[in-house]
């Protein structure tokens, strides 16, 4: 996966475009920022059809709603419905040779309950438009016009493997663990090394937002739960719960992501909203936003989540100061200020 | 990740990929679902669902089963699992299941945070539908695309868990780790 350098390097070389780019996009360490514009878009009818996705998407890259229904989102806000799908065009195009841009929500988002992609998030390595972010929140939660509400990634595209570029297998996983220096683990005794990942397990502190509605730019007040060792904690569907895993994890060299368990998927549970990858150099927990479909009773130290290292190609910063970097004291206060 | 010359190279090698006929037949997938840097994946017939007011970890779950025939209209908010056609092979790469676009926006997800797939998986993939709306899906469509990112380093884990040899919707097997609150399984 690129680094932002090498994002920004391949720009100047003409082989990545990004039309309309915000000033700051290329300040995290491996991707860039896109945002939305004040436009969103709703299906008018109850029942959608993917056969008439395209009439959809072009709806809205034409700005011409027939199927569809153009709301616009004033300067002071717009209350967003729970469960709803909003539509929106990225403000940027983004074109490539060579490379695959992959999508990815905020991490901010993700633990206010606003996913931003619905599993479309890998493009192709000849793409040439905009991004349709697909919005769906959790709890009712006012939204901004001109946000920045993903970030792209870029996956290099190759016909011949070569070895080094890629996901580090389970034994390399432990290698680099009993190394020490690009994956440090601390609180081992429970991870599982998978073919490709690693399990990590939730902590028993889990907070839950207050007030019946987000605001996407406030800070929103939370309060703690703690999982009984007995009897679990039983999760609503309506709310959005903010997890962390037992372990504190260090990342060097590389771009971790944290992706659900299959057997918790398969009852329905997210542990994040669409914001998957991580950053090279992160140092904390893993912080989750955890919302079932169906309600669930949740165990202590449940495995509960697995995290994938890829290599990054290019150069990045020594030094990541991303907003939950080395946290260790309250964590999720942390994710509540703004 | 491989560019659709990179996957053409290795199909039949280290990348197995068949269609499941109706009659259980595996026959080859047809060269034009290697597109966009991945093979396209399409809907199986058969759908499966669960009405439960709480899921507890260490109780199965009772599944309804369906076949569809030309349509299903599926409920908003509820989660399904269907399954691909395809049946798949890895060794030496991670394939990576993502939705297609027609899918997103109209507001259908086919997996819960999940997509990653495992180093020696095989089976079909197991999907975890879930529309924001009622939405109809059709028996054979294109619905997902598989991706596949080498694997970097000794790849001598293969996977061999719950889930090998998956062909129709498979449920969580969960509660074989838990026995009633309790896990009895790492």
């Amino acid at each position: 996966m690129l680094t932002s350098k090498e994002i920004e390097r391949q720009i100047k070389e003409g082989n990545i475009s990004v039309e309309g780019m915000l000033q700051s996009a290329l300040s995290k360490p491996n991707s860039c920022d896109i945002s939305i514009e004040n436009t969103l878009y709703t299906h008018r009818s109850k029942i959608t059809d993917p056969r008439s996705s395209h009439v959809y998407k072009s709806e809205i890259l034409t700005d011409t709603p027939h199927l569809l229904e153009r709301v616009n989102i004033p300067e002071s806000g717009m209350l967003l419905e729970a469960g709803k799908l909003y539509l929106a065009r990225s403000k940027e195009k983004i074109t490539t040779n060579g490379h695959i841009p992959t999508f990815n929500g905020k991490v901010r988002n993700s633990m206010m309950g606003v996913h931003t992609e619905l599993t479309n998030v890998i493009h192709s390595d000849e793409f040439n438009d905009y991004i349709i972010f697909t919005i769906v929140c959790v709890k009712p939660t006012i939204i901004y016009p001109n946000m920045k509400m993903g970030n792209m990634a870029f996956f290099e595209s190759f016909e011949i493997a070569n070895r080094n570029i890629g996901m580090l297998s389970g034994s390399e996983i432990q290698k680099r663990l009993d190394e020490g220096r690009d994956i440090i683990i601390e609180n081992k005794e429970n991870i599982v090394i998978n073919p490709n990942s690693v399990n990590l397990t939730l902590n028993e502190n889990i907070g839950y937002y207050t007030e019946p509605v987000i605001d996407l730019i406030k800070d929103n007040n939370v309060d703690y739960l703690k999982i009984d060792n007995d009897n679990g904690l039983l999760l609503k569907n309506t709310e959005i719960y903010l997890g962390r895993t037992n372990e504190w994890t260090e990342t060097n060299n590389l771009i971790p992501m944290i992706s659900g368990r299959s057997s918790l998927g398969r009852l329905g549970l997210h542990v994040h909203n669409s914001a998957a990858m991580g950053s090279i150099g992160y140092k904390g927990y893993w912080h989750l936003g955890i919302k079932p479909i169906i309600p669930i009773v949740v165990q202590n130290n449940m495995k509960c989540c697995q995290v994938y290292y890829f290599t990054p190609e290019g150069d990045y910063p020594e030094n990541y100061n991303g907003f939950l970097q080395d946290v260790r004291e309250n964590p999720l206060e942390k994710i509540r200020k703004k | 990740m491989l560019k659709d010359s990179g996957i053409k190279r290795e199909l039949n090698k280290n990348i197995t990929v068949k269609r499941i006929l109706e009659n259980g037949d595996m026959v080859n997938i047809d060269e034009s679902q290697i597109r966009d840097n991945g093979i396209i994946v399409t809907l199986g017939n058969k759908l499966s669902t669960f009405n439960k007011d709480v899921i507890n970890l260490g109780e199965k779950q009772n599944w309804t089963k369906e076949v569809i025939k030309d349509y299903k209209v599926i409920k908003s908010h509820i989660c399904y699992l269907g399954c691909t056609n395809e049946y798949t092979e890895t060794i030496g790469y991670v394939p990576m299941l993502d939705g297609l676009p027609e899918l997103a926006i109209a507001g259908i997800k086919i997996h819960v945070t999940a997509g990653f797939g495992d180093n020696g998986y095989k089976g079909t993939w197991t999907l975890e539908i879930e529309s924001t709306s009622e939405a109809i899906l059709y028996p054979g469509m294109e619905i997902g695309k598989i991706t596949y990112i080498p694997v970097v380093g000794n790849d001598d884990i293969l996977y061999n868990g719950k889930y090998t040899g998956q062909i129709d919707p498979t449920e969580s097997r969960l509660s074989e780790e838990y026995k009633g609150h309790q896990r009895v399984r790492k």
